[in-house]
């Protein structure tokens, strides 16, 4: 076929093609725009929808009640949600829990049997996952009546335990609670169900009619767009193709202050592991050292632009067993790093591993521009993100920096981490797991009185400063752009999105 | 013909063959263990094993790679990691928005890159000449990923005029929304591949009308559109043909950037998801379909070519 003539119409015909494509279907709920009282959210993260398996945060108190929820993200009081009531034995040796009468998603009443099922899921080292530590301690459960289980504890156990427990403990109709079931679909009481889910595409939440909070949730729909790259969810923001972003990276906060709302959720920290377990780091001083020598505020400022706060053990400043004065007494100096350097008598090099994330490179280079001050070599080596937590966790990085969850209530939680397991399984320390590691982290999960709770928070954060393999950084907050008519996100202490208040207003 | 078919598609089963094993020992040659992706950084060594066995990992690259060829040769590509969705159902969800694009991106290709090779091969000092050859020079030095991030700060973000993030509408459902979330990635697509294209036509016509048979039809008295119609064009179709599939397979194969630029829930951003999952039977389907693809078309084209070209059935 020959080809057609360009003519000036024809010129005029394909400038005029953008604005009539912008016109075609602009309206439609299928596209862009908002439909009804909904909103659309984008995120780069990967979701699971099991509660037991997942480490996404952006759904599990949509699908999900748990027995508790605490009162802020930075205030640990715990207040009912599945759990109406609950009462502690005197002798702290179990907890009988009444639950709030309510229905799940498919209609079935919330029964104490369910909760037991939970249990006995939770208890199952290999089912369990995000549970299996902190419930730990259940002996078992027991379903009183109908809505009434008592938990029988293996040993007397502080309430703080039990609550982190009570909030970490998703309701699941026990019919359901496998996680073949639940990895496709998610089957709880919360204030979303799933209408539909395509993956690395779309989660389309619809709202939950016989929902126990009345009142909530405020929206109809959420809709999850899911990308892959950073940049295309801001593009999306600022095109206006979505409401808001979750869990957006920090660097993007300037650009997006003055024409959406931030709000930054409590987050994560970072810590600087060392590995205890092979050389130039099985030896403490040289440890010590390098810990005088991070420089928090600078990486709060260069890297995390400003947000977060420092913090020197493995423990947020929301946590009781935050101690700031660890800040001033062992903070940044290079003098006394040099000092304890040279008393080392340690190989003036390591390697520094690193994936992918962008911040945790930049960390380790501020950190490395001071070592060199002192003369510390400090190499890095790049790898895959994948290949680079094979690598952390097989114990073959000499260091590097990695993100802790918020040990929240219970300073015991600290233990869950792989880098801060109190036995061999650590993959920093290995065989080499300090004693009094390993009794500070016991008398932290089961001191029951307040003084004798402080007094092992205390011994806790003495250890971990004096072994020093894991050294406190800064806080990684989440941040969060909405547009401005969207309010009422926040999150929970877990850093996981709390959907029930969320309003779309004008 | 048809013995030139049947040996196309004896080869077609061997290279799809050899691609498998080719697949499955690069993704397996990959560091980076699924188990640790799906559960994240905190689960301990048990919980890491247990999903490795209920993934089958712990088998040997070797029996796992026979156990999902036994499965594959009865229609069963397996199962995802992480959705628990069959990969013949991953793949019908994604290729039918690949294809879409692809097809898309190639109409916008062929619009620009015929008219464009024509003007520059037979007006190239015009005022247009000079123009398409400035845009053949600029077509082949932007890179497509970074058009698609200018198109979308201009045209989505600046003037709001279209979607920054593309999305997946069915032609025949609704064909506004479906030009309108594809019109961009297929922009960027078609620059610089009608760039490539143009620069064929151009070439090959330019050299067809300097031929004996040209100068003959012109002697004859034929208008000069009629020469050019039906003497060089068809002529110059033939390279061109075989340019515009390599372009498609790479389309269909190739436009990993692109969709994740504009977060196109095609092929490409499904195996550059499942590649960070490590996601394996997804990525080996993926793979194992673009390279079935690029097959296809590559046979398609040549059965043109045998067909253009009858001196070809010979060879």
């Amino acid at each position: 076929m020959p080809p057609t003539p360009l003519t000036r119409r024809s010129l005029l015909t394909a400038a005029g093609l953008v604005p009539l494509l912008s016109a075609c279907g602009g309206g439609s709920s299928g596209s862009t725009g908002r439909s009804g009282n909904g909103i659309k959210l984008a995120t780069t993260q990967i979701m699971q929808f099991d509660p037991y398996l997942t480490n996404s945060a952006l759904h599990v108190h949509a699908f999900y009640t748990y027995l508790i929820d605490y009162a802020a993200d930075d205030d640990y009081t715990p207040v009912p949600a599945g759990a109406e009531k609950w009462e502690f034995a005197s002798d702290h040796r179990s907890v009988t829990i009444t639950l709030r009468q309510a229905a799940f998603h498919s209609g079935t009443p919330v029964t104490a049997k369910d909760v037991v099922a939970g249990v006995e899921r939770a208890l199952d080292k290999e089912a369990a996952f995000t549970l299996a530590q902190p419930s730990a301690f259940i002996k078992s459960a027991t379903p009183v009546d109908e809505r009434t289980v008592r938990l029988d504890f293996t040993e007397p156990t502080p309430e703080g335990l039990v609550h982190y427990w009570m909030f970490a403990f998703p309701l699941v109709p026990a019919a359901s609670n496998d996680p073949k079931q639940l990895e496709t679909k998610p089957a709880g009481s919360g204030p979303y169900r799933m209408a539909s889910f395509s993956k690395d595409r779309s989660l389309v939440l619809e709202r939950n009619p016989g929902y126990w909070e009345r009142g909530k949730p405020h929206l109809d729909r959420i809709e999850v767009r899911f990308f892959n790259d950073e940049d295309s969810v801001v593009a999306a923001l600022e095109s206006g193709d979505v409401d808001g972003v979750a869990y957006t990276e920090l660097r993007n906060a300037d650009r997006l202050r003055d024409r959406f709302s931030l709000v930054e959720g409590g987050g994560r920290m970072d810590l600087f592991f060392m590995n205890g377990a092979r050389p130039p780091f099985d030896n403490k001083k040289l440890r010590q050292a390098v810990a005088r020598a991070i420089d928090r505020e600078r990486i709060i400022k260069q890297v995390r632009f400003g947000m977060g706060e420092p913090v020197y053990t493995a423990f947020m400043p929301s946590s009781p067993a935050f101690d700031r004065s660890y800040l001033d007494s062992h903070g940044f100096d290079l003098d006394a790093a040099a000092a304890l350097l040279r008393a080392s008598g340690a190989p003036l090099t390591a390697t520094a591993g690193i994936g992918t994330e962008p911040a945790a490179r930049d960390i380790i280079q501020i950190i490395q521009a001071d070592l060199k001050k002192i003369g510390f070599d400090l190499r890095i080596q790049p790898r895959e993100q994948t290949a680079f937590l094979d690598a952390l966790f097989a114990g073959e990085l000499d260091c590097a920096v990695a993100a802790q969850p918020n040990n929240l209530q219970s300073p015991s939680l600290i233990s869950r981490g792989r880098q801060m397991l109190p036995n061999d399984d650590n993959v920093m320390m290995r065989g080499v797991v300090p004693d009094a590691y390993v009794a500070a982290v016991k008398a932290a999960r089961t001191a029951i009185e307040p003084e004798e709770q402080k007094a092992a928070y205390a011994a806790l954060n003495k250890v971990l400063v004096d072994e020093a393999w894991a050294i406190g950084i800064a806080t990684r907050p989440s941040l969060f752009a909405l547009d401005k008519r969207v309010t009422g996100l926040r999150t929970d202490p877990r850093d996981s999105v709390v959907l029930t208040d969320i309003r779309l207003s004008g | 013909m048809y013995a030139y078919l049947v040996r196309r598609l004896l080869q077609f089963a061997v290279v799809l063959l050899l691609g498998s094993i080719a697949v499955w020992a690069f993704v397996f040659a990959l560091p980076g263990d699924p188990a640790t992706v799906l559960l994240g950084p905190d689960a301990s060594d048990a919980e890491l094993a247990a999903t490795r066995a209920r993934l089958g990992l712990d088998e040997s690259v070797a029996g796992q790679y026979l156990t999902w060829l036994g499965h594959a040769l009865s229609g069963d590509l397996g199962t995802s990691f992480h959705s628990d969705q069959s990969v013949v159902d991953v793949l019908r969800e994604r290729v039918p928005a690949t294809a879409q694009l692809a097809v898309m991106g190639m109409v916008l290709t062929l619009a620009i890159a015929v008219p464009a090779g024509v003007v520059v091969a037979l007006r190239p000092r015009s005022v247009l000449g000079r123009a398409f050859q400035a845009y053949l020079t600029g077509g082949l030095a932007i890179p497509a990923f970074w058009l698609g991030l200018l198109l979308i700060i201009v045209l989505a973000v600046q003037s709001r005029l279209l979607p920054a993030t593309s999305d997946y509408v069915p032609f025949w459902e609704d064909a506004g929304q479906a030009l309108r979330h594809t019109i961009l990635p297929a922009i960027a697509l078609a620059v610089p591949s009608s760039a490539v294209l143009a620069r064929f036509v151009a070439t090959s016509l330019g050299e067809i009308m300097t031929r004996d048979y040209i100068r003959t039809a012109r002697a004859k008295g034929l208008p000069e559109r009629s020469v050019i119609r039906g003497h060089a064009l068809r002529n110059a179709a033939l390279p061109t043909v075989t340019v515009v599939g390599m372009q498609l397979g790479g389309f269909v194969g190739g436009a990993v950037a692109i969709e994740a630029v504009f977060n196109y829930p095609g092929l490409g951003r499904l195996l550059y998801t499942a590649i960070g999952e490590r996601d394996y039977v997804v990525v080996q389907g993926g793979v194992l379909f673009v390279v079935a693809a690029f097959l296809c078309l590559n046979l398609i084209v040549d059965v043109l070519y045998a067909y253009l070209d009858p001196r070809i059935r010979l060879l």
